[in-house]
């Protein structure tokens, strides 16, 4: 009977482990992102595709999403993002006044202007850890001139978002050639990078 | 009567679960593969030899043959995919992983060097032609190599070597690319310049640029 018993126990005991084991989520799912918004002024109305939220984090599907703030006496700001990956991004938007009774609002508010300068400082941050992660090179950078008289440096690309443009200073040819090879010996192809030559004068350039 | 139903219950369960066990080691491990092959030219797959300096290497027999397009399943795994030898056409051998997602394959046929080198005699003349209508004063400054040929011949590659005199500043190796497009030779890189970046010119092929950056 006891036998019985704990044989009945164990296969049951036996299919909860299995289950446990089998039907157990992957990790694998999608949507699994976070958009955390702030905004000044604080009492103004916000919308996550056209959905009401407030401040703070909201949970996203993969894919692009539009913020959208509004407040009386200000200019309305729509904002798009693409999201993916089980990533958290930061969004703050502050409104720019645009009536003569708002005009002065961050002088009035200093909870306000406080948190916009708060703000605008993630906002510079993310944007920075963004460059680097999809700009690795960055990590290598500014290089400055040195004994084979070439520098290299990085600004913004104009043509491609979060992308950056290599600037390699160098007064002659050798130094030019030396500072690519330093960019091979980083493991980086030239033909993958966005490149300017600040001092060479390229006589087939209109 | 109560304990019957448990044992019953139970035994559902593993069945249910030895189905799930089964599914995935017999459907689950196959994946689907498109190859796009708009040649002539047949393609093998092998099983990889798993080397991991180079995952080029195969062994064995042909596993499949494939001749045009087509989709079809193959357990996941290591391959490796090899074009059929043939004088007009370099060999092309791509290593295949099959995993997860379904794999696209597109086989890109490139003339064999060879042929480029012949076809390159006949095309210069038109291509230096559209290089001189580009950069009329371009003699002033620089000779033009003979270059290569790529793909099917569409493409033209080439170096700029500098010809002024006594300008130690801006003594620089060009690099300039043309494509042929309903026959007539058209240059893309405008300007030419030191390095080519796949960035500004997306539309050329990266081998191209990668070649004619590093290895001429």
């Amino acid at each position: 009977m006891v036998r019985k018993r704990t044989v009945i126990f164990g296969l049951i005991a036996f299919s909860v482990v299995l289950c446990l084991i089998f039907l157990r989520p992957t990790g694998k799912t999608s949507g699994n992102n976070t958009i955390d918004i702030e905004v000044t002024p604080s009492r103004s109305s916000i919308t996550l595709d056209g959905k009401r939220v407030s401040e703070g984090k909201s949970r996203v599907p993969d894919g692009k999403h539009t913020i959208k703030v509004m407040h009386k006496g200000f200019e309305t700001q729509e904002q798009t993002v693409e999201i993916s990956g089980s990533e958290e991004l930061y969004v703050g938007i502050p409104l720019s006044p645009n009536s003569s009774e708002t005009y002065n609002w961050y002088k009035e508010h200093d909870k306000d202007k406080q948190k916009a300068d708060a703000m605008a400082s993630k906002t510079y941050d993310q944007n920075s850890s963004n460059m680097t992660q999809s700009n690795p090179i960055v990590a290598h950078l500014p290089l400055p001139y040195g004994q084979e008289r070439y520098a290299i440096d990085y600004a913004p690309s104009q043509i491609n978002n979060n992308g950056i443009i290599i600037q390699i200073t160098a007064e002659d040819s050798r130094g030019r050639q030396y500072a690519l090879q330093q960019i091979k010996d980083w493991g980086y192809d030239p033909t993958d990078l966005e490149i300017e030559f600040l001092d060479f004068n390229n006589p087939l350039r209109d | 009567m109560r304990k019957r139903i448990l044992v019953l219950l139970s035994l559902l369960i593993l069945l249910v679960i030895m189905v799930y066990i089964g599914l995935q080691h017999f459907v689950f491990s196959y994946q689907e593969v498109s190859i796009i092959n708009k040649s002539e030219l047949a393609v093998n797959i092998y099983a990889s030899a798993d080397d991991h300096d180079d995952p080029t290497q195969y062994t064995g027999q042909s596993l499949k043959t494939i001749k045009g397009s087509t989709t079809f399943k193959m357990k996941k795994g290591s391959y490796v995919i090899v074009t059929e030898k043939n004088d007009s056409y370099k060999q092309i051998i791509l290593p295949l992983y099959l995993e997860d997602s379904h794999a696209h394959i597109d086989i890109k046929p490139q003339y064999s060097d060879e042929k480029l080198q012949l076809m390159l005699v006949q095309e210069l003349p038109a291509i230096t032609e559209a290089i001189r209508k580009t950069y009329q004063d371009i003699s002033s400054y620089y000779t033009q190599e003979p270059g290569w040929l790529y793909e099917k011949g569409e493409w033209y590659a080439t170096k700029l070597k500098y010809v002024g005199q006594g300008d130690i500043f801006k003594n620089d190796t060009l690099r300039i690319i043309l494509h042929k497009e309903s026959g007539v030779w058209k240059v893309i890189t405008l300007p030419p310049d030191i390095v080519i970046s796949h960035v500004l010119y997306p539309q050329i092929p990266r081998e191209i640029l990668i070649d004619i950056n590093n290895f001429r």
